[in-house]
């Protein structure tokens, strides 16, 4: 999350302080590790989190297409809005396995208890 | 001090409407969802997500205020409201991983308590067998001291019985001839013989009551081989009636009749014929081997099972 909030800052500066608008190539690069995270992590095989997966795909592609018409502070907005809901994607993901886990070990905790058959 | 900062937000965000119109949905959505994410436990969960969730926040709102409803207020304002739903995320994340660590260490605990009741209970099987191991080499000192005690019976009767009689192959051999314990033709013990045949008894009695006892009886050659084979059988279980009535179990004996088959000694002569008119008391080994030579008749067991004459 540290490295997050470095990228959220810097990205945050960049558009914020309105600085000489250079394609926002690192920021577009940043946005599809993103995305390739969450895909990484089972978000296309989670209800919630593939929602917000498909929406980061698609502001990606939105990115790529504002870049190529010299749109670059809209792209670098729109690597920003790609970038934040594949990180929610990833989250949502990783959230339902930390709960499947939990389930087993309450289950075992339970199970402990009981003398084997 | 979080809802104080909230507030503050609102009230900036409220300013915002009241000089630039109303907020674009997605500044009063991003709102929202800071409002619960920092009322939630992202506050204590997830601080840092929830940090950048304010200020991401607090830009879309300058940012309405300097813009009005601008594009990049919206887009900041979508961000904040990710950001937040991120925190909130984040947070139920590390709720459930605590609870996980919680029901493991549970688990573990419980695993604990079982591995020590297997201890304890294999302690207690342990002293037991060491108790049982004590009971086995208190019995096994016991049935010692008992064979001992039974050797020293059965030395004190063959002593007894080597007393009576000598030591062949066949076992001790004690015997009873000439003309005192049978009158001439008849099979009834003479008192002489009875007081011998009591001293055999008494030995008999002494020690191993698993010895076996033959009763033979023999005849001299004078008469037809038939009467003598029956006479000599009659002397013989004379004999164990004797021996039973003095107290030996009648399980141990058995009687045969050779008649005259087998003399010692020269039937030519008055001595010889004396001799040969015997019985003999076999006491054959505990191991209980079978008599060496199959007599003409045999009997054993109670005077009553009806044995021919």
């Amino acid at each position: 999350m540290n490295s997050n909030y470095l990228v959220l800052a810097a990205l945050t500066l960049s558009i914020g302080c309105g600085a000489s608008r250079q394609p926002p190539n690192d920021h577009l690069a940043s946005a599809i590790a993103a995305v390739s995270a969450a895909q990484a992590a089972g978000a296309a095989q989670v209800p919630r989190a593939a929602l917000q997966l498909k929406l980061a795909e698609e502001q990606v592609a939105q990115a790529r297409q504002m870049m190529k018409r010299g749109q670059d502070e809209r792209a670098d907005y729109m690597t920003l809005r790609a970038f934040n809901d594949a990180q929610l994607a990833m989250a949502l993901a990783r959230e339902q396995q930390a709960n499947a886990l939990t389930e087993e070990a309450l289950k075992e905790a339970d199970s402990a208890g009981k003398p084997a058959p | 001090m979080t809802h104080i900062k909230c507030t503050a937000l609102v009230g900036l965000g409220l300013l915002a409407v009241s000089c630039a119109g109303a907020p674009p949905a997605s500044l009063v959505d991003a709102r929202a969802a800071y409002e619960r994410a920092s009322s939630g436990p992202a506050e204590k969960l997830a601080p840092a997500q929830l940090h950048a969730a304010r200020t991401y926040l607090s830009l879309a709102e300058k940012t309405y205020e300097d813009e009005g409803d601008s594009e990049n207020a919206r887009d900041r304002a979508y961000v904040a409201m990710r950001k937040a739903e991120l925190a909130e995320v984040q947070a139920r994340i590390a709720r459930s991983s605590a609870l996980a660590m919680d029901a493991r260490e549970r688990g573990k605990l419980t695993e604990q308590k079982q591995h020590d009741a297997t201890v304890s209970a294999l302690a207690s099987a342990q002293t037991q067998l060491t108790t049982q191991r004590g009971v086995v080499a208190r019995q096994g000192a016991e049935l010692e001291a008992e064979a001992q005690r039974r050797q020293q019976a059965e030395a004190a009767q063959q002593q007894a019985l080597a007393a009576l009689g000598k030591q062949e192959a066949r076992g001790t051999v004690i015997t009873l001839s000439g003309s005192v314990i049978f009158p001439s033709g008849g099979s009834k013990l003479l008192p002489a013989a009875r007081s011998k045949v009591a001293e055999v008894a008494t030995a008999l009695k002494q020690g191993n009551s698993d010895s076996h006892v033959v009763i033979e009886g023999h005849t001299d050659s004078v008469g037809s081989p038939e009467r003598n084979e029956e006479l000599s059988l009659a002397r013989a279980g004379a004999v164990r009636d004797t021996l039973v009535s003095r107290g030996v179990s009648a399980e141990r004996i058995s009687v045969a009749g050779f008649g005259s088959q087998r003399p010692v000694a020269d039937n030519g002569s008055q001595e010889g014929r004396a001799n040969n008119r015997r019985v003999e008391i076999v006491v054959q080994p505990s191991e209980g081997s079978a008599p060496e030579q199959q007599p003409t008749s045999t009997q054993s067991g109670p005077v009553t099972d009806g044995r021919p004459r």
